[in-house]
C-alpha cells in the first residue's frame, strides 16, 4: 500500500457537519417546522477538502409533507453545479432524497448547499438558533427561487431556521 | 485520480470564531457554549480569536452580532500572526440592537496561515455575543488580549486571555451577512 493515501470523506455530508459552520447551531436540536416562505430559497456553506462524487441529494422530512422541494449544490460565486430538481415532498419524519441520475463529482473547494420548498406548510427537520448565530454562520437566502435558479442572488437571512440536508456518496441514506 | 489538489482544506465563505476554523472545537470542547450576550468585560480592551486560512481568502465585510444594548464605539479587524494589522474599521457607533451589525472593511486578501479576528469596545455597556467563558479557558483555546487597544492600534502587543468573554464574530468573504 502506498502511504499516506487519500483523504476520505464520510458518506453522508450534512448541513450540521464537519464541513458547514453547523456547529455553530450547537445547542439547538433539529426539529420539525414549516417552511419560513413560500419558495424561499437557504443557502448553507460548505467545503470539500477531496474529491466527493455526489450520488444523492437529501433533506429531512418533518411532521407534514406538501408542495415541492428541491436541494441543489452551487459553486461559491453562484452558479448552479446539481440539483435535485423539483420534487414531490413526500414521507414524514424521515429523510427523502433525490439519487441523481448521474453521479456529479465535486472537485475540492468552497461551495453552498441550498434547499427550496414551495410551501410553507411543508416542514422539514431544522435547528431554529436565532437568526443573528444563522447569519453569523454563514446562512443566506433568496426569494423567489424556485426552481434553484441557475446563478443566485443572496440575501440577508430573515429567520432562524437552519435545515437539515445535504449530500451523499452513499447509495443508501 | 487527476491532478486537482487532495487533501487541501478550503474555507467557506464565511469564517465564525464558532466554526472549525477557528476555535469552535474548543469552545464547545471545553463547554463554554455557543450562545450568551454579555457587556463588553473591560473598556479599550481588545480580544483577539486566532483563525486558519488554508487557501487565498478575500475578506469583505465583519459582522458582529449585537444584544440588546449598544453604546458607545466598536472597532473591527484582522491581524496577522505577528500582530500585525491588516485591516480594521477604525472607531465606529456601536449601533442596531438585537442584529448582526455588519463592518464594510478594505477588501483584503488573506493568504494561507494564521490570523486573528479582532474586537475591542471604548466601554463596558455595549452587548455582543460570546459566551460567558472561564478564565483561563479562552486563553486553553487560543484567544489573547490587549488593554488599551482602542481604536485597534498597528501593531498590537498580545497578552494572556484574562477575561470572561470569548467574542463571536464572522469575517465574510461576500458581502451578504
Amino acid at each position: 500500500m502506498d502511504f499516506p493515501s487519500p483523504v476520505s470523506l464520510l458518506p453522508v455530508i450534512s448541513s450540521f457537519g464537519r464541513f458547514t459552520s453547523g456547529l455553530i447551531s450547537v445547542g439547538s436540536s433539529p426539529t420539525s417546522a414549516g417552511w419560513p416562505a413560500a419558495d424561499r430559497a437557504l443557502f448553507v456553506p460548505f467545503s470539500l477538502p477531496v474529491q466527493y462524487l455526489v450520488k444523492k441529494l437529501w433533506w429531512v422530512n418533518g411532521a407534514t409533507a406538501a408542495g415541492n422541494v428541491e436541494c441543489g449544490v452551487y459553486t461559491a460565486d453562484g452558479t448552479l453545479l446539481l440539483t435535485s430538481g423539483t420534487t414531490a415532498q413526500s414521507g414524514t419524519n424521515v429523510i427523502q432524497s433525490v439519487t441523481l441520475g448521474t453521479a456529479f463529482l465535486l472537485h475540492p473547494g468552497s461551495f453552498y448547499m441550498a434547499l427550496v420548498m414551495s410551501s410553507t406548510s411543508s416542514t422539514v427537520f431544522r435547528s431554529g438558533t436565532n437568526v443573528r448565530m444563522c447569519r453569523l454562520a454563514g446562512l443566506a437566502q433568496q426569494a423567489s427561487a424556485n426552481p434553484l435558479p441557475a446563478t443566485f442572488t443572496l440575501a440577508t437571512a430573515a429567520g432562524a431556521y437552519w435545515p437539515l440536508f445535504g449530500i451523499a456518496r452513499a447509495s443508501v441514506i | 485520480m487527476g491532478d486537482w489538489p487532495q487533501g487541501q482544506e478550503f474555507n467557506r465563505q464565511v469564517i465564525c470564531s464558532a466554526s472549525l476554523e477557528s476555535i469552535g472545537p474548543d469552545v464547545v470542547g471545553t463547554g463554554q457554549g455557543m450562545t450568551g450576550l454579555q457587556a463588553w468585560p473591560t473598556a479599550n480592551l481588545a480580544i483577539f480569536v486566532p483563525f486558519l486560512v488554508f487557501t487565498p481568502f478575500l475578506a469583505k465585510i465583519i459582522g458582529v452580532d449585537n444584544g440588546a444594548t449598544v453604546s458607545g464605539n466598536i472597532d473591527v479587524g484582522i491581524y496577522d500572526g505577528q500582530q500585525n494589522r491588516l485591516v480594521s474599521t477604525g472607531s465606529t457607533a456601536h449601533a442596531g440592537t438585537s442584529t448582526v451589525q455588519t463592518f464594510d472593511i478594505t477588501d483584503t486578501l488573506l493568504l494561507p496561515g494564521i490570523y486573528y479576528m479582532a474586537q475591542a469596545m471604548d466601554n463596558t455597556t455595549g452587548i455582543t455575543h460570546g459566551p460567558a467563558s472561564t478564565v483561563p479557558i479562552g486563553g486553553a483555546c487560543g484567544v489573547l488580549q490587549m488593554a488599551s487597544a482602542f481604536p485597534l492600534p498597528d501593531p498590537a502587543t498580545f497578552a494572556a486571555h484574562a477575561v470572561a468573554f470569548i467574542p463571536i464574530l464572522s469575517v465574510y468573504g461576500r458581502t451578504v451577512a
